[in-house]
């Protein structure tokens, strides 16, 4: 019978997440160029938690993604709570399917990954026309999730090859380290 | 048994208290929303409070990061600079040209000036500031500086940089400030276009070249006209270089703003007070703190001065 997680180990990946999670916050928003034609940054945040969060579902609750997204609303300067809302719901749906994404290999989970950026990308857009706000040129929001999606790769690279995270046995809390199989 | 089901206790209990702190994070999150769509200054109060406490780690991490980003661009220089050497050459010599003009319409300007010296001149103080940090996002053009309010920031102030205007201040912090770029949707800054002095609205398009608004007529601007600020509504001062008309077509003009945005790394906040206005004949020989009628000191009854006049009995 597998061994329940011990509570410390999950608030021990929680901090984890709060603290790429913030640094990825960080990174976001260093000011590379100030063109309102430049490459927007990647949503550092969202592949940070989605990746996480499909390796150890248990380890990032739901508060935590929201309180990392306001606090990338507000420091950012673009709609406070409308990124946090979005991230939410993202990660949650990515949840749901977690353990079938997983399964199927790195490639099904980037089509994933990419299916979501795109639909949160589409949902920003529909909020902001419904609240009568200025849309930004699509070509940019298109450029931005592509971004992302390239991003994702990279942090899938670096957490899982050079962090080893990778998806661990129920009765194994580790995050860091090589997960027993 | 009972240790069983007073876990189970814990358990349920816990649930239930991480369902309720979602719900209420969504109520917030929906709430700032809202709040933020009514420009309600509540939310940029918030944002600063939340600048001025990540000011110190956004700086750990913008500093070296703005380096790596600024060595590639010299090194994708490095690799034209043959045609930017010879590009500076004809430039130089352009702007000799330009210096002998200069010098003596310097020299004009100075015995006008002696001749017309009537008018008290604005005062402008600057202070200036490093930017730490941009939006990130496609959904807004803004910047944090590290200066704020304890460096005499004020909320509205224009800033510039070595080239031109670069905003204006949305937020103000103790120790950061918040500037709305130019090209900002939310940007309006009142110009003018010279040489015709036609007067517009500079409105941002989250695009490289702002659009000039509620200008009356075409006729008189051209490609190539400088814009400047007007300085109507006394926030910002006139005559601050916005950049140059970059297209005219029929639908408006589009403005190729003189900044630098591309690397922004230090700007000027400008601390500007309009000229003297005079509107009353105290203003007129005093400031206006002492032309203002002084307190009434705390005199006995029958000496303290009334509206008709104190000394009639």
């Amino acid at each position: 019978m597998a061994e329940r997680v011990p509570r410390y180990h999950r608030w021990a990946n929680a901090l984890v997440l709060l603290g790429f999670g913030w640094l990825a916050i960080l990174l976001q928003l260093a000011p590379l160029s100030g063109l309102a034609s430049a490459p927007p940054s990647p949503d550092l945040l969202f592949c940070v938690a989605a990746f996480l969060l499909l390796r150890r579902p248990a380890s990032t609750p739901a508060f935590l993604i929201v309180i990392l997204g306001l606090l990338r609303d507000l420091l950012g300067g673009g709609p406070a709570g409308l990124g946090a809302l979005v991230l939410l719901a993202a990660l949650e749906v990515l949840r749901l399917y977690a353990d079938l994404i997983r399964r199927r290999g790195f490639f099904v989970e980037l089509a994933a990954i990419a299916t979501l950026v795109l639909m949160m990308s589409a949902f920003q857009v529909v909020v902001l026309a419904l609240a009568l706000t200025p849309i930004p040129p699509l070509d940019r929001i298109a450029m931005g999730a592509l971004m992302t999606i390239l991003a994702y790769i990279g942090v899938a690279i670096l957490f899982r090859w050079v962090l080893r995270i990778r998806p661990a046995p129920e009765d194994n809390g580790m995050l860091i380290g090589r997960a027993r199989r | 048994m009972a240790s069983r089901d007073r876990s189970d206790i814990g358990a349920e209990f816990g649930r239930i208290l991480r369902r309720s702190l979602m719900i209420a994070l969504i109520g917030i999150c929906l709430v700032m929303f809202i709040l933020w769509r009514a420009d309600s200054p509540r939310i940029e109060r918030i944002r600063m409070g939340l600048v001025d406490w990540a000011t110190p780690t956004v700086e750990l991490t913008a500093n070296p990061l703005g380096t790596a980003s600024h060595m590639i661009d010299d090194f994708e220089n490095f690799t034209r600079v043959y045609q930017h050497n010879t590009a500076l050459r004809r430039e130089i010599q352009r702007l000799r040209a330009w210096r002998e003009a200069a010098q003596q319409l310097e020299r004009e300007n100075a015995q006008l000036r002696a001749l017309n010296n009537l008018r008290l001149a604005p005062r402008i103080g600057f202070v200036a500031g490093e930017v730490i940090a941009d939006s990130g996002s496609p959904f807004a053009q803004s910047v944090l500086l590290n200066i704020g309010a304890s460096d005499g920031v004020g909320d509205g102030a224009a800033a510039v940089d070595g080239e031109g205007l670069v905003g204006r201040v949305v937020g103000v912090g103790n120790r950061a400030s918040r500037l709305l770029l130019l090209t900002d949707f939310n940007s309006r800054v009142p110009v003018k276009v010279l040489p015709s002095g036609r007067r517009a609205v500079l409105s941002g398009q989250n695009d490289d070249a702002p659009r000039l608004s509620f200008l009356e007529t075409m006729n008189g601007v051209a490609p190539g006209d400088r814009v400047v600020t007007s300085g109507d509504g006394g926030v910002f001062p006139p005559d601050l270089l916005v950049g140059l008309v970059a297209v005219v077509g029929d639908y408006g003009a589009r403005v190729q703003v003189s900044a630098d945005y591309e690397r922004l790394e230090f700007v000027r906040v400008l601390r500007y007070r309009p000229s003297t206005r005079i509107d009353t004949p105290g203003g007129l020989v005093l400031p206006e703190a002492a032309a203002a009628p002084p307190p009434l000191l705390d005199l006995p009854p029958d000496t303290a001065p009334t509206a008709n006049g104190g000394d009639d009995g």
